[in-house]
């Protein structure tokens, strides 16, 4: 029964080989000459400024749980649109009922300040 | 398309309308000046329309149970009785709820519209006929706790009593969901009512299935800690201690009537074939509840953390109602929702006298601050006295006979010993309450005890406060019209 996982198994390994291989061939046979400019962190060809480390601002983190959400409601859609002839009239009103629910829940953050960025 | 008929509609119309009620308050909450009016009153009026709802519900439907929703939902009287119990916690979170918002007016959107979400979920897994929509019904109910407990962002206990709660949460749900995956494992189905009515999935549920055991086991853990059981306890006083007093009272109140409510769904009814394997785990769990519950109050000064052991210590004794349940099924029923109303007025009144009290001083209320309270505040210290002797079981309040009825269920069941460490325990508990009387009525107010400020008004406290009082005393003294619904919500159970 379980044999029809072999191949699966066959592919982790031979991945891992090869990505593992490779390191591990850097490692032993790469030339290994370090420099102080080569250290330094890469800033897109111009000359790094100062340290990194700052203060992180807390709206990067409601960005990104309001867009995990309405990612999850859009993943809901895509199985209803593929089976939207199928569902008809009572896949209508339970999608309708769902996307009110998060309709509130757009105009609760909406209301609530979420959506400002300053 | 699937061929609901019009059971799943009417199976699901509380949930509904307290749904549309807390998006209502949610959203509404925003709307400015009003903002919090508008909350306030949608979610009384929702909680209004559901019980409505509930009570339309109920109906003698003889031994059958209705299912609805392809089986997942189960129509009887047990569920509306439990789910009336949830919403009697709501509305004295509501109530409570005023004396909170009344310095945080921004948050109400917020405070009632999780409130009645997390009730919605609690309804959810009384009516809940499988497992899936169960855990959905947990879910629902936890994850607004974990907000509502550090809603005082300012406030570090907040966030702590927050954080832990989530962490927690999150790992007891883990187990929960794998016993579920397990159970489902060995019985190839999600169903309650599969697992209770079809005679292949019984023998499936015997001990010497693995897969049943483990399962059952993961079960236990997840719904043991959201009822606070030793010793899956921990979260318990510092989350208590930390949220903001009326979601104390809230989450004392429902919530960990819902997880015996689904405990007793799930190893009283469904399980209730395989009684010898879980018996002996609960028995111990309900005699360690008991007592480390009881030994660590009797150290507490801090009210809300002694509240928070008494709720785990009289989450220990309705166990019992759960052990009973393989031999008596309406009969423990019976108990364990006579014990839950009663355990809620309890405690949200208990809590309510906490939320009166940190209206007049800064700081932990403690039992300190209660000295000397029956010459200042007669009427509160009466209040008071009341609901600590009905946590403690002294006749004639409610507290003794939900202990009385439990303890019988047990003894018929045949378990002596449990009812014998029960009482000794029951006794035991009584000098922590005892001790909160005794400050009141016969220890002067020191120097440091005086109120920093008078109390202003939050006539909505007070008013829970007194229902609560009222009740207790009421049902105290004619415990038949609560014992006979119970009753006949018992004998419903499939």
């Amino acid at each position: 029964m379980l044999e029809s996982y072999f191949p699966i198994l066959v592919m982790g390994v031979f991945a891992a080989a090869v990505a593992g291989g490779m390191c591990l061939l850097a490692r032993l046979v790469g030339p290994r000459h370090a420099t102080a400019q080569k250290a330094e962190p890469y800033e897109c060809g111009m000359w790094p400024v100062g340290d990194a480390r700052r203060r992180f601002a807390v709206k990067f983190h409601v960005v990104a749980m309001l867009f995990i959400l309405f990612d999850v409601e859009l993943a809901f859609f895509y199985p209803w649109a593929v089976l939207f002839r199928d569902l008809r009239l009572f896949g209508l009103i339970e999608m309708g009922i769902f996307t009110a629910i998060l309709v509130a829940a757009y105009a609760y953050v909406w209301r609530a300040g979420g959506f400002e960025w300053d | 398309m699937p061929d609901f008929g019009l059971l799943s509609p009417i199976a699901a119309m509380p949930m509904a309308i307290l749904s549309v009620a807390a998006l209502v308050a949610l959203v509404g909450g925003t709307l400015g000046r009003r903002g919090p009016a508008i909350a306030r009153i949608s979610s009384m009026v929702g909680l209004a329309l559901t019980a409505a709802g509930l009570a339309s519900l109920w109906a003698d439907r003889g031994s059958r149970a209705l299912l609805a929703f392809t089986d997942t939902l189960v129509l009887d009287n047990f569920g509306v009785f439990a789910s009336a119990a949830f919403l009697l916690g709501a509305v004295f979170a509501v109530l409570l709820g005023d004396a909170y918002l009344r310095d945080h007016a921004r948050l109400a959107g917020e405070y009632h519209g999780l409130v009645l979400l997390a009730t919605v979920g609690m309804i959810a897994m009384a009516m809940a006929s499988d497992l899936v929509v169960a855990f959905l019904g947990l879910e629902l109910l936890s994850i607004p706790l974990y907000i509502l407990a550090g809603l005082s962002a300012r406030d570090a206990r907040s966030n702590e009593a927050s954080l832990k709660y989530l962490l927690l949460g999150a790992f007891g749900s883990g187990f929960l969901l794998f016993g579920i995956a397990l159970l489902f494992g060995a019985t190839g189905t999600t169903l309650l009512s599969d697992m209770v009515g079809d005679p292949r999935l019984r023998m499936a549920l015997s001990p010497a299935n693995l897969y049943f055991a483990a399962g059952a086991a993961m079960l236990l853990v997840g719904i043991g800690f959201k009822a606070g059981l030793v010793p899956f306890h921990m979260w318990v006083p510092d989350v208590y201690q930390g949220a903001p007093t009326p979601v104390s009272a809230f989450m004392a109140t429902g919530p960990k009537a819902a997880a015996f409510v689904l405990l007793f769904r799930v190893f009283g009814q469904a399980f209730a074939g395989a009684a010898e394997q879980w018996t002996g785990i609960l028995w111990a769990m309900a005699v360690a509840t008991m007592t480390v519950a009881n030994l660590a109050a009797l150290r507490q000064t801090e009210l809300k953390r002694l509240l928070a052991y008494s709720s785990i210590s009289h989450a220990g004794t309705i166990l019992l109602a759960v052990l009973a349940a393989p031999k008596d099924r309406a009969g423990s029923a019976q108990a364990l929702l006579f014990y839950v109303v009663a355990y809620a007025l309890m405690k949200a009144g208990a809590f309510g006298v906490v939320v009166w009290l940190q209206r007049q001083q800064e700081g932990d209320v403690s039992i300190a601050s209660l000295r000397g309270l029956a010459s200042r505040q007669p009427g509160m210290a009466l209040a008071m006295g009341v609901l600590m002797f009905s946590l403690a079981g002294v006749p004639p309040m409610a507290g003794f006979w939900a202990k009385a009825w439990v303890f019988s269920e047990a003894l018929q069941a045949g378990f002596l010993g449990l009812t014998i460490l029960a009482v000794i325990n029951s006794v035991v508990a009584a000098r922590y309450y005892l001790r909160v009387v005794v400050a009141m009525y016969m220890e002067e107010a020191g120097a440091a005890d005086q109120p920093t400020a008078e109390p202003s008004g939050c006539p909505s406290a007070i008013a829970a406060i007194w229902l609560a009082a009222a009740l207790t005393v009421l049902i105290g003294l004619v415990p038949g019209l609560v014992f006979v619904l119970g009753g006949q919500a018992g004998a419903m159970l499939r």
